[in-house]
């Protein structure tokens, strides 16, 4: 029955894909519209590719938003003359006149 | 009362603060002055540090306010472009046809997040993935999820409105999502 009535009333709300994967990022940052959300669900239901794009990018924002991946850090060293450069800033700051 | 010695915060956060730095600008240079900056603004302030977190925890969020300042002024100033097309239905990435189909087929991976969360290899791709964004998008991405800034805070200090901000953070996902199909997945 469901499908039968998403069915009949895709006809008038059909998106594409790519609008799918617009409106399915969106959900994740904001409340869709009532109308965003019908076309969101009719396509959410029949499209299998649609539903995995958007299991993906949940989970990618899920992964940006853990600690895990918050305290990954480059491991580089700073330059030598860097170095020396911002050791003779602070010398002159610290050793400056009050 | 604290004895501060600022050559001592250099030998031991400098790299961690650089690395800090890296991990949110791009250019190397600019990741170096920012820790510079500072260094120099917690010896000017130094007064005002109440010993209530650690030295590293205070430096580290000088250095994140000396991030956001530089996002905001170099946003104003217009060094970085936010005007790229961000009609809706435009189709950099290359997934779809001309009726909004899906090029190709769409592999079936990245069920769960907990499948990946503590995935070491899986955490490196999604950073380098990150590291390959143009900087405009990767600025929004490291207010919103390294900073934890919500969307009215990330549009002020971008200057974008929000259904540009909405719009970029769509474009960061799509982007990620193949750079991770592509590394990852298919490797």
């Amino acid at each position: 029955m469901r499908s039968r009535i998403s069915k009949f009333l895709g006809l008038f709300l059909i998106v594409s894909c790519q609008r799918y994967s617009e409106l399915s990022s969106h959900y994740l940052d904001r409340k869709l519209s009532f109308k965003e959300k019908v076309t969101f669900y009719l396509h959410h239901f029949h499209c299998t590719f649609c539903r995995r794009f958007f299991r993906q990018i949940k989970s990618l924002d899920v992964v940006a938003k853990s600690d895990n991946f918050k305290q990954q850090l480059p491991n580089k060293k700073m330059s030598e003359s860097c170095r020396h450069k911002i050791t003779s800033k602070l010398e002159e700051e610290v050793y400056k006149p009050e | 009362m604290n004895d501060f010695n600022p050559k001592t915060w250099l030998e031991n956060y400098g790299d961690y603060l650089y690395n800090y730095a890296l991990s949110r600008v791009k250019s190397p240079e600019l990741a170096e002055d920012l820790v510079q900056e500072t260094l120099m603004s917690a010896w000017r302030a130094r007064e005002g540090f109440a010993g209530r977190s650690t030295e590293k925890t205070w430096l580290t969020s000088i250095l994140r306010n000396k991030i956001i300042d530089n996002f905001r002024k170099t946003s104003k100033e217009d060094t970085v472009s936010y005007n790229f097309n961000l009609e809706p239905g435009n189709d950099d990435d290359g997934n779809f046809n001309a009726w909004g189909i899906w090029k190709t087929y769409v592999p079936n991976w990245l069920e769960h997040p907990d499948l990946v969360i503590e995935n070491e290899e899986f955490l490196q791709a999604f950073q380098s993935c990150m590291e390959k964004l143009p900087e405009n998008m990767r600025r929004v991405f490291v207010l919103k999820y390294l900073e934890e800034k919500e969307a009215e805070e990330v549009c002020q200090v971008l200057d974008i409105s929000p259904s540009n901000y909405w719009t970029i953070l769509y474009r960061i996902r799509a982007r990620l999502r193949n750079c991770l199909q592509k590394n990852w997945y298919k490797k």
